[in-house]
């Protein structure tokens, strides 16, 4: 294509010379070979030699050609207009099978929870002295192995939506809760005075970790469900929202909402009820005092190895 | 006429079959679709036009196709496929706009 130097411009060209090939499209959309072809037995018309038809090998050939055509344009309509590929089937025999197994883990652990509080009622029913069960019922309070109720502080994060111009799942990853953004905001109501501590009804015992696992965030390896998280704590509410406020707490939520547009709210509620999570197994600590025990290393392994958030709390309260 | 007997063969003979696509032409295939319907609207106006030949219909449908999943590869070996189909698509689709209106004319006389 040549440039439109300031050569003198002859009055046969058109002004839109350089775009041969938009007007090629659009002035001129049948195949020219259609007018050739006609222009051709025209010609053969005039002359007289009536060629009426063409050989049969040749009439065979186009014959197969558009048997091949019809059924590959065919086949691939089809194949495009197929509803649901293996593909797509495989993925929702997966889900179901994750959902089948989370409902089944979840009714487990329910009926954990009811067998302990059923060993409870039978070990109160006698034999123990009254005070040791206090002790004892007071120490599942504060580990989180029974149910509390009580009034205190609720914090919900919720996943930046990007602006809310995009679909949630494609929203911008750093826009979503990580589990740094819950353990922090479970640290701070901690140190605020919180006795209990429940992330979207998981209740945080002295073994528990918040860790995030591909997108999703774990508690006891438990995955939340997003993209609202709730915070719950128990405790005095006044005084913990004041903790709260003065704590770094305030200050990185508003941070979280400012850079990456993750929404926050924290309000005080009159009763709440954190459910238990159940009796924890201990399969290697062992109590020092008891017959034959020894210090294994497993024993501090495993007392190191879980990340508590209590423990850090009470770090900070000290 | 034998192009359109043929197409209808192989047509009935594609529904009745159903063979499978291999995995490796599965890309090409919505584009080679769209070059199919833009040779079909070239014939249908040509028929209406009074100049209609088997063999270029044959001819023009072939190579649309061929070409049109010959781009396509050639964008996805360069790391730009979406782009390319992307502008067969317009340039066909412009052609089956313009053939289509041109078969209104015939048709509605409008």
């Amino acid at each position: 294509m040549t440039a439109p130097g300031p050569t003198v411009r002859t009055p046969g060209r058109r002004p839109d010379e350089s775009m041969t090939l938009l007007r090629e499209v659009t002035e001129r959309p049948l195949d020219p070979g259609y007018a050739q072809m006609a222009e051709r037995r025209a010609r053969d018309r005039q002359s007289g030699q009536a060629g009426t038809g063409r050989s049969v090998p040749s009439l065979v050939t186009m014959l197969l050609v558009a048997i091949l055509l019809g059924a590959a344009t065919t086949v691939a309509v089809r194949e495009l207009r197929a509803p649901q590929p293996v593909v797509a089937q495989g993925r929702a025999v997966l889900i179901e099978q994750i959902q089948d197994r989370g409902a089944q883990v979840e009714s487990l652990s329910r009926r954990a929870v009811s067998l302990s509080s059923e060993v409870d009622g039978l070990q109160s029913d006698g034999l123990l002295p009254s005070a040791l069960l206090d002790i004892n019922e007071l120490d599942r309070w504060v580990n989180g192995s029974l149910p509390v109720r009580g009034p205190g502080l609720v914090v919900r994060l919720t996943d930046g939506s990007g602006g809310g111009l995009v679909e949630p799942g494609d929203a911008p990853a750093d826009s979503r809760v990580r589990d740094a953004d819950v353990q922090f905001v479970v640290n701070e109501l901690w140190a605020a005075g919180a006795e209990a501590v429940a992330v979207n009804d998981e209740r945080l015992t002295s073994l528990s970790a918040i860790r995030n696992a591909g997108d999703a965030i774990l508690v006891d390896l438990q995955p939340l469900n997003g993209p609202t998280y709730t915070i719950e704590a128990v405790g005095d509410p006044e005084k913990m929202q004041v903790g709260f406020a003065r704590s770094a707490g305030l200050g990185f939520l508003q941070l979280l909402s400012a850079e990456y547009g993750i929404e926050n709210d924290v309000s005080t509620s009159e009763g709440m009820y954190l459910p238990g999570a159940g009796a924890p197994t201990l399969r290697y600590a062992q109590s020092p005092r008891s017959a034959g025990a020894r210090p294994t290393p497993s024993a501090s392994a495993s007392g190191a190895g879980a990340p508590t958030s209590q423990d850090r709390s009470q770090e900070d309260n000290g | 006429m034998i192009a359109i007997v043929g197409l209808v063969i192989g047509v009935v003979a594609g529904l009745v079959l159903q063979p499978t696509v291999p995995l490796v032409l599965q890309p090409y295939l919505p584009i080679a679709v769209v070059a199919a319907l833009d040779a079909l609207f070239g014939g249908l106006r040509a028929m209406l036009d009074g100049l209609f030949d088997d063999k270029v219909f044959l001819v023009s449908f072939l190579s649309n196709v061929v070409v049109a999943a010959f781009i396509v590869f050639l964008g996805d070996q360069l790391g730009v496929g979406g782009q390319l189909s992307t502008a067969v698509v317009v340039v066909l689709g412009i052609r089956i706009f313009s053939n289509a209106a041109s078969i209104r004319r015939h048709i509605f006389k409008a």
